[in-house]
């Protein structure tokens, strides 16, 4: 059998297999089994189990099950009340404030808890019946809420960047480094969509009569330094010790989780049952994710073994569409893709393909990560398979449909587009920090 | 059939023990790598066992929970399609591709596990890198935990034919 011929079926039954709802890291596994001992040889199981030594004592992947924990620590702190309040005093007064405080507390909490579902979920359950109140626009509200909570896997630390660091064989440090300042643009363009639109309409998001918030100077600075402040110190000072290179990523986690744990007691939120659910979520999340990774390492060496991985980059450099054309296809295929699967599937089927295809190409591995997660946000806003969508409409207020949240998601989608041109265009606003910090 | 219930229950609760057990070794892994940044830069001593008793310890929260976090359906997947089958055809593609694709993989890596194993217990294996401590240990967990997930796969492969026969979830 030829190796196109093969390429073919293997690619093609992951994906039937995937679509039939066999869980991802299985699949993997399964089908690199199959294909492996039909053409490799019963050898492949040895090859198997010296992989998964290998994984189990990965010192970045170590980082997932800390940052976990950091996450879900911080998610039962209460601290997203907290943010929203502050946000909504600060904003309120502003035509669309409730949207643009929307936007900011979900890039904050996003980046402390690095998971999308509770992100949507937390604030979503807080600040639409807000906005709903006030009679902002549905769709604006909705579609604020999806995209600031998909800036969680964007914005570090986040749990893609370590499991995407490694498959495509880039310093994590670099990508959690590098990811910080495109998740900030993302945020502001969100942030001035909004503004722009509430100026042009108000009635989309009408600003709240002074008389409403009654809170002093004193109080609006103490509120601030309770929940705004400490959050963003942790974040920072996790990403600041990777940055002047004072702890390894894997460290930086485990400090990040110390504190969050020291945050939580300040905040009266530290109990036995908190600190109980969070070993427990934490393991299963993670075993999750590990599974993944698992799968998709047996994956990969099936297929790089029997030369498919060639077989593709050549199909892919043969395209009569030039460099930019061949990146643009790319993209649009994890848009595709994104619309059926999520995205740690996306990550490990696609990134193993397309990494050396683009690096063939003369781009810089880690723009190309990082331009690759923000493409991939979108799989969080596409239907039909878009989590934050379903999420939202779980918890929102009845009369916000279905139909809203698509109509809403679709100028933040268009948003993301505009940010993958200005980062083609810039370049240098992703490359800046991970160059500034010796780590390219 | 009773005796089929019976150990499902069975596998289900060590599974169940031992993976939430374990996941309690979260908090270890976080003070070992807090006191190991914290040695470097207050006592200006670096300790020599951080990065492997790092992977020691996360590897057996990690492993241990692959069974349990099944159980639970908490291992990824696509549910676009299999919302819209009826169970029954569901339970059938279960049942293949669990035989298929799962227990292909895993017992046959369990097989090669076993030998392997064994020797690296006779030699006393230690690892090649960092502080060298014996990397036997590690390497009978992530047996333990590769045993395990197969016991699930079993439970799981049951379950699916009780659907698949009776039509009903099993109690």
């Amino acid at each position: 059998m030829s190796v196109e011929l093969i390429t073919l079926l293997m690619l093609s039954s992951l994906i039937l297999v995937v679509l039939l709802g066999f869980p991802i890291g299985f699949s993997l596994a399964g089908i690199a089994t199959i294909f492996g001992i039909i053409f490799v040889g019963p050898q492949v199981s040895n090859v198997f189990m010296l992989r998964l030594y290998v994984v189990f004592a990965d010192y970045i992947l170590i980082a997932i099950p800390l940052f976990v924990f950091m996450g879900i620590v911080i998610e039962r702190s209460g601290i997203a009340a907290r943010l929203y309040d502050t946000m909504y005093v600060l904003l309120g007064k502003l035509r669309g404030g409730l949207a643009i405080a929307t936007v900011l507390s979900c890039t904050i909490f996003a980046a402390a808890t690095g998971v999308v579902g509770a992100t949507v979920v937390t604030m979503g359950i807080m600040s639409m019946p807000a906005m709903m109140k006030y009679k902002y626009s549905k769709p604006l509200a909705s579609g604020a809420v999806c995209a600031g909570g998909a800036l969680g896997i964007l914005i570090p630390p986040s749990i893609l960047i370590l499991v995407y660091a490694p498959v495509a064989n880039v310093s994590v440090g670099a990508l959690l480094i590098g990811a910080f300042v495109p998740g900030l643009v993302l945020a502001s363009l969100y942030v001035l969509y909004i503004a722009l639109v509430c100026f042009i309409k108000p009635e989309m998001g009408p600003a709240i009569a002074p008389s409403e918030i009654k809170v002093t100077l004193f109080q609006k600075v103490r509120m601030f330094l309770t929940s705004v402040f400490p959050v963003c110190l942790l974040i920072l000072a996790v990403l600041g010790s990777i940055f002047f290179g004072l702890a390894a990523p894997t460290e930086a986690a485990a400090i990040g989780a110390f504190a969050a744990v020291l945050m939580a007691a300040f905040y009266k939120a530290l109990s036995m049952g908190v600190l109980k659910e969070a070993a427990i979520r934490t393991m299963s999340t993670s075993a999750m994710v590990y599974l993944v990774v698992i799968g998709a390492s047996f994956f990969t060496s099936v297929f790089m073994r029997l030369g498919c991985g060639q077989v593709v980059e050549s199909v892919v450099l043969g395209l009569p569409f030039g460099r930019w054309g061949i990146l643009i296809c790319m993209w649009a295929i994890i848009i595709v893709m994104g619309a059926f699967l999520d995205w740690i599937g996306i990550v490990m089927i696609v990134v193993p393909l397309f990494t050396p295809i683009a690096n063939a190409l003369g781009f810089d591995p880690i723009w190309f990560a990082i331009m690759n997660i923000v493409v991939l946000q979108t799989s969080f806003l596409t239907p039909p398979f878009a989590y934050t969508i379903f999420y939202l409409k779980g918890i929102a207020p009845e009369e916000v449909t279905l139909s809203h949240i698509y109509q809403g998601v679709v100028p933040f989608l268009l948003l993301m587009l505009v940010a993958v041109l200005i980062f083609s265009l810039f370049p240098s606003i992703i490359m800046f920090a991970p160059r500034a910090a010796g780590l390219v | 059939m009773t005796a089929l219930k019976l150990l499902i229950k069975v596998i289900n609760v060590i599974n169940e023990k031992i993976a939430k057990a374990f996941s309690f070794l979260i908090f270890l892994l976080v003070l070992t790598l807090t006191y190991e940044v914290v040695a470097r830069y207050a006592f200006n001593k670096p300790t020599q066992w951080s990065f492997d008793a790092t992977y020691f310890i996360s590897s057996l929260i990690l492993v241990l929970g692959l069974a349990y976090t099944w159980q639970i359906g908490g291992h990824v997947s696509v549910d676009l399609i299999t919302t819209k089958l009826p169970r029954r055809v569901n339970a059938a593609l279960k049942v293949l591709f669990i035989i298929t694709l799962f227990f292909l993989c895993w017992f046959n890596i369990f097989r090669v596990m076993l030998p392997h194993l064994q020797s690296a217990w006779a030699l006393k294996e230690r690892s090649m890198t960092g502080f060298m401590p014996p990397i036997y240990p590690y390497k009978t967990w992530i047996f333990a935990g590769v045993a395990l997930l197969v016991l699930q796969g079993v439970v799981e492969i049951i379950k699916e034919l009780h659907v698949l026969i009776t039509g009903d979830e099993p109690r």
